[in-house]
């Protein structure tokens, strides 16, 4: 990219800088539209109800304090809850769903008999779906109404990527896995003491992919579950999102909070940033492999 | 997916096996254990996708719960008719295809042209920042982003509504206008995916040899004559694979965006085939007809990426398969 760059310098005209200093506004611009709307709900979360409801605020705070935060995490068992489902939920799933896909990888990896038949079963499932209604009369028959691994199951495999990590491991050099055949090591062994760990990079990224879709996934839970205190967090959002004022009620005094202290706006802001917070703070764990692991299953998908 | 065909010959510890004929036997001689690894993805994939394609079946049915799948007369075409007959249907399917359309013209070249211009930042730290930082709304629930999108245009104390109006302009109710909650939808679906989807544009644009610059700049070429003959040439291939993606999901229309939006004032023009399969086959338990629907939307859907394969191959490109 250096060269690239002093390549392209040395040819730069008037009218590239009139364009090169648009460009960086823009950019910058872009990157502040992205930023500003998280800081700004940060600070109604954060600043002193009575401040801010006379005159607004705009991105600084107004008077500090954090009750909500204390509230929302230890007082209002609504939302702890919710965090509770989500954490559960994404972690299971995450988990099931990279260890299922890596090894249907893995097998379809290698020129096994009925390997073309394997990939078109799974390449299959991305031309066609059931779709909605018959996979919740699915989880109704197997008795998951209700039940957190009803948002669990549906949608811990993609074919997506399965692809990705199958592309990801026809990579691996294969004198490896032949030195520990030797040895007397079975595909099994092979696969978690060696083709797991030299995959990390499309691990990770369809680690972090699954994550993010069930972290981030409110439809399922209105879909399977009817009791309440089983929804998953960003399901909690909405229902807040579509019910303002009932959010007081609930949050507030039938838990026992002081309504004095939260109105709407900072309860929505508040438990916005607490689904928003986890996942910013993981995803610099996943970052240095995942723009790698998305080239690959991109372009030699 | 090109390794369907030549699957047989890459094989990995080849040339034992390369004379004989791998049959059912000797596959299971030396791939047993590989077979149990595939064995627990393969019975995710019958149960929690098979069954459920096979479950469509009940848009042939006059399904009740207590028949099931297996036990409910069949009723031939009769769900499909009813569907056809139905306006509310038609303007779902309509909608769909207008709000994908519309996100083909404009969000999918957005994160390509992001890509270009991003590609045209000298400063590497520059873009690393703008470039982390255009991901973070791609991680975030579309919950999230229509609590963000409400304080910013609530019609009642919005932040921007608030900026308009004290500038004397009369802004709409975004979100119950007909007029304008579809170009809301476009707007925040290029908001959400711009950074992220332009990951693989950037892959490639790097991928690109450097050489193919100089000799060009050599030849006088501008900045903008390389862009157009060398970057975006070389960018043609995912630019395809992916509008393949897009062009077998035009019947998607978003509905994780649109449901989380959307309400009964702007049904006419922002209901979707997925959010009136919801409201038909499970709030109204009507499951037939919202499984013919699903039909119908699953059939078109996959005839629409065949065909765009085809299109793409037919075009010298490398298609998906």
């Amino acid at each position: 990219m250096n060269c690239n760059m002093k390549i392209k310098r040395r040819y730069t005209t008037f009218p590239g800088m009139v364009f090169d200093i648009f460009n960086y506004a823009f950019f910058l611009a872009i990157t502040l539209s992205f930023l500003l709307p998280f800081i700004h709900i940060a600070m109604y979360s954060i600043s002193d109800i009575t401040n801010y409801s006379r005159s607004g605020l705009f991105l600084y705070p107004r008077g500090l304090d954090f009750y909500i935060y204390r509230a929302a995490l230890f007082n209002s068992s609504r939302v702890l809850q919710a965090f509770g489902v989500s954490v559960y939920v994404t972690f299971f799933g995450t988990i099931i769903g990279v260890l299922l896909s890596s090894m249907l990888a893995y097998g379809i990896s290698k020129p096994l008999k009925g390997q073309n038949f394997l990939v078109f079963i799974i390449f299959f499932t991305m031309l066609f779906n059931g779709g909605m209604v018959p996979t919740w009369l699915l989880i109704r028959s197997l008795n998951l109404l209700d039940s957190v691994w009803a948002l669990i199951l549906p949608g811990v495999m993609s074919a997506f990527n399965v692809f990705l990590l199958r592309n990801f491991m026809k990579m691996l050099p294969e004198g490896i896995e032949e030195s520990v055949m030797m040895d007397g090591g079975s595909y099994v062994v092979i696969f978690f003491r060696i083709v797991l760990p030299l995959s990390k990079p499309a691990i990770a990224t369809v680690a972090l992919m699954t994550l993010v879709g069930y972290w981030n996934d409110y439809f399922s839970s209105i879909l399977y579950i009817y009791d309440k205190t089983k929804w998953s967090l960003a399901t909690l959002i909405r229902d807040m999102l579509s019910r303002m004022d009932l959010t007081i009620m609930e949050g507030g005094q039938v838990v026992g909070l002081d309504v004095n202290r939260i109105d709407s706006v900072k309860m929505r802001s508040a438990t916005i940033l607490i689904a928003v917070i986890p996942v910013i703070m993981i995803y610099p764990f996943f970052q240095k492999y995942f723009e790698k692991g998305i080239m690959i299953g991109a372009i030699k998908g | 997916m090109s390794c369907m065909k030549t699957a047989e010959n890459v094989c990995s510890t080849g040339i034992r096996i390369k004379d004989k004929k791998l049959t059912w036997k000797r596959s299971w001689q030396k791939y047993k254990y590989l077979y149990f690894l595939i064995l627990p993805g393969l019975v995710y994939l019958i149960i929690f996708r098979y069954i459920p394609m096979y479950g469509l079946a009940i848009a042939f049915q006059d399904f009740t719960v207590f028949g099931g799948v297996f036990g409910s007369p069949f009723a031939g075409l009769k769900n499909f008719k009813t569907l056809m007959s139905n306006t509310l249907f038609w303007q779902a399917f309509v909608n769909t295809i207008r709000i994908s359309g519309l996100k083909l013209i404009f969000a999918f070249p957005a994160p390509i042209v992001f890509a270009l211009l991003l590609n045209e930042i000298f400063h590497p730290k520059y873009r690393r920042v703008v470039q982390t930082i255009s991901y973070l709304p791609h991680f975030v629930s579309w919950v999230v982003l229509a609590g963000l999108l409400d304080v910013f245009i609530n019609s009642s104390n919005g932040v921007l509504i608030m900026l308009l109006k004290s500038l004397k302009f009369n802004p709409p109710n975004i979100m119950t206008s007909n007029t304008w909650f579809v170009p809301m939808l476009i707007v925040t679906d290029i908001y959400k995916n711009v950074g992220y989807s332009s990951i693989v544009y950037l892959a490639a644009i790097s991928s690109i040899d450097l050489g193919l610059y100089e000799s060009a700049v050599i030849d006088g070429a501008s900045r903008f004559r390389q862009v157009w003959h060398i970057t975006i040439p070389s960018m043609l291939p995912i630019i395809c694979i992916l509008l393949i993606f897009n062009l077998g999901n035009i019947l998607d229309g978003g509905f994780s965006q649109i449901f989380v939006l959307y309400n009964s004032l702007v049904y006419r023009t922002a209901d979707i085939i997925d959010t009136y399969v919801y409201r038909v086959g499970i709030v109204s338990s009507d499951y037939s007809i919202g499984a013919a629907a699903q039909f119908f939307k699953s059939l078109i859907g996959m005839f629409l990426i065949i065909g765009a394969n085809y299109t793409v191959r037919l075009f010298d490109q490398k298609g998906l398969w």
